[in-house]
């Protein structure tokens, strides 16, 4: 199976373990097979990509309700005020313990869009076609994400 | 401090998304305004600390076996009815290698459609019970399954509750029946799972019950839309599920006018 490896990776990043990761590339990779002939030629990575983010979503609302339980309005989620300007120095040193367990706290609207850019490498408009947002949503989601990255990181007190 | 739209633009610049137009405006911005040239430092920070601290997840050998083997019966036994075996080996083997990206896509659409309605079914029911999940929605409930169900198709299929009568609903699936989604409901009989596919009335009757390797399936029509049941309970069962579903489904209908 092509992009095996992309839909592994995304998968894991949503489900936040590799045995949830395996049972979901798994399920998403019976879907794609079945629907095969409603691949109509083009971009197969993201066809697989838009097939595992569907599957990983009704898996976690089935398995791990809890994992995608998000009580607040994401969208109009701002930046706390007052809240100390994140340092670049602080981001610099994080290592990857740090950076997974970030990444993991972000709502899973913003982990998907940064996993889909940064992990797999996906334009935006590729990101669009996947999650089935506007342009302007997948880089708005980006930049709260990142926004929340860097705040989680570059913490001054975190040290 | 830097406005929402340049934030978005600064994200635009880092990740390659501007033109050479867009670029060259961004760098003239970034050169008079402190505030935005530090968002962007950060930025680029935080990008090159993930490219050096993140490795991207390798699927597990095990499960690329597991996906190899999924791949492979779908195509090799159709294909050793006309080819000498050592052809459907080629095909596994292409699959199972993961050589080839949109190219193995497109070559294995033919063997995919073409099959006989009945052995496609009965095929998706199979492999609906083989995943361990032969839902993507689960709920006993037909207000869950019946909205579940509106919200992917024009026209919903009729999702009745045959709890009382032994047949309680389990949940819905999406199966791909000859290029078109299709819905299908999942009924739960004792220990035994009814697949009941909907899909738009063919122009040539279709058989009333049949019986195909040792699968039950009983088929009829409600308007323009053919019903589809499949199942390993004994066919007299089966159509006495047929049956109570018709006369709750015309009860329904009539219920609502």
């Amino acid at each position: 199976m092509p992009h095996l490896d992309d839909a592994y990776a995304l998968a894991h990043w949503l489900a936040g373990n590799s045995a949830d990761a395996e049972d979901i590339v798994q399920e998403a990779c019976l879907r794609a097979l079945r629907g095969l002939d409603r691949y109509a030629g083009g971009n197969a990575r993201a066809w697989l990509l838009t097939i595992t983010r569907n599957t990983a979503f009704t898996w976690l609302a089935r398995n791990r309700p809890k994992a995608l339980a998000v009580t607040e309005d994401i969208e109009a989620l701002a930046p706390a005020d007052g809240a100390p300007t994140p340092e670049v120095a602080l981001i610099e040193k994080a290592d990857a313990a740090a950076i997974e367990f970030a990444i993991g706290a972000l709502p899973p609207p913003f982990k998907e869009t940064l996993v889909l850019r940064d992990i797999n490498g996906l334009s935006y408009h590729e990101i669009a076609d996947i999650i089935g947002v506007p342009l302007g949503t997948v880089m708005s989601r980006l930049a709260r994400a990142r926004g929340l990255l860097m705040a989680d990181l570059g913490r001054p007190e975190a040290k | 401090m830097s406005t929402g739209n340049e934030i978005l633009l600064t994200q635009a610049a880092i990740d390659g998304e501007l033109d050479a137009a867009g670029m060259l405006d961004f760098e003239n911005r970034l050169a008079g305004n402190a505030s935005l040239a530090a968002e962007y430092g950060r930025l680029k920070t935080l990008r090159e600390v993930m490219r050096r601290e993140l490795v991207k997840p390798v699927a597990p050998q095990a499960l690329r076996e597991r996906v190899a083997t999924m791949a492979a019966p779908s195509i090799a036994p159709r294909v050793a009815r006309v080819a000498p075996p050592w052809q459907a080996m080629a095909a596994s083997a292409i699959l199972a290698a993961g050589l080839g990206g949109a190219s193995t896509w497109v070559a294995l659409q033919p063997t995919i459609q073409g099959n006989n309605l009945a052995d496609t079914l009965i095929a998706d029911h199979k492999r609906g019970l083989l995943s361990g999940q032969p839902f993507d929605v689960a709920s006993s409930d037909r207000h869950t399954v019946k909205p579940w169900f509106a919200t992917r198709f024009a026209l919903a299929p009729k999702v009745v509750d045959l709890a009382p009568q032994g047949f309680p609903l389990a949940g819905g699936r999406i199966d791909v029946i000859a290029g078109a989604p299709a819905p299908v409901l999942i009924y739960r009989h004792n220990e035994h799972f009814i697949s009941l596919t909907a899909l738009p009335a063919q122009t040539a009757s279709a058989p009333q019950a049949l019986v195909i390797e040792g699968y039950s399936v009983q088929v009829w029509r409600d308007g323009g839309t053919d019903y589809w049941a499949i199942s390993d309970i004994d066919p007299v069962e089966l159509s006495k599920f047929r049956q109570l579903f018709e006369a709750a489904a015309k009860a329904g209908s009539e219920k609502n006018g």
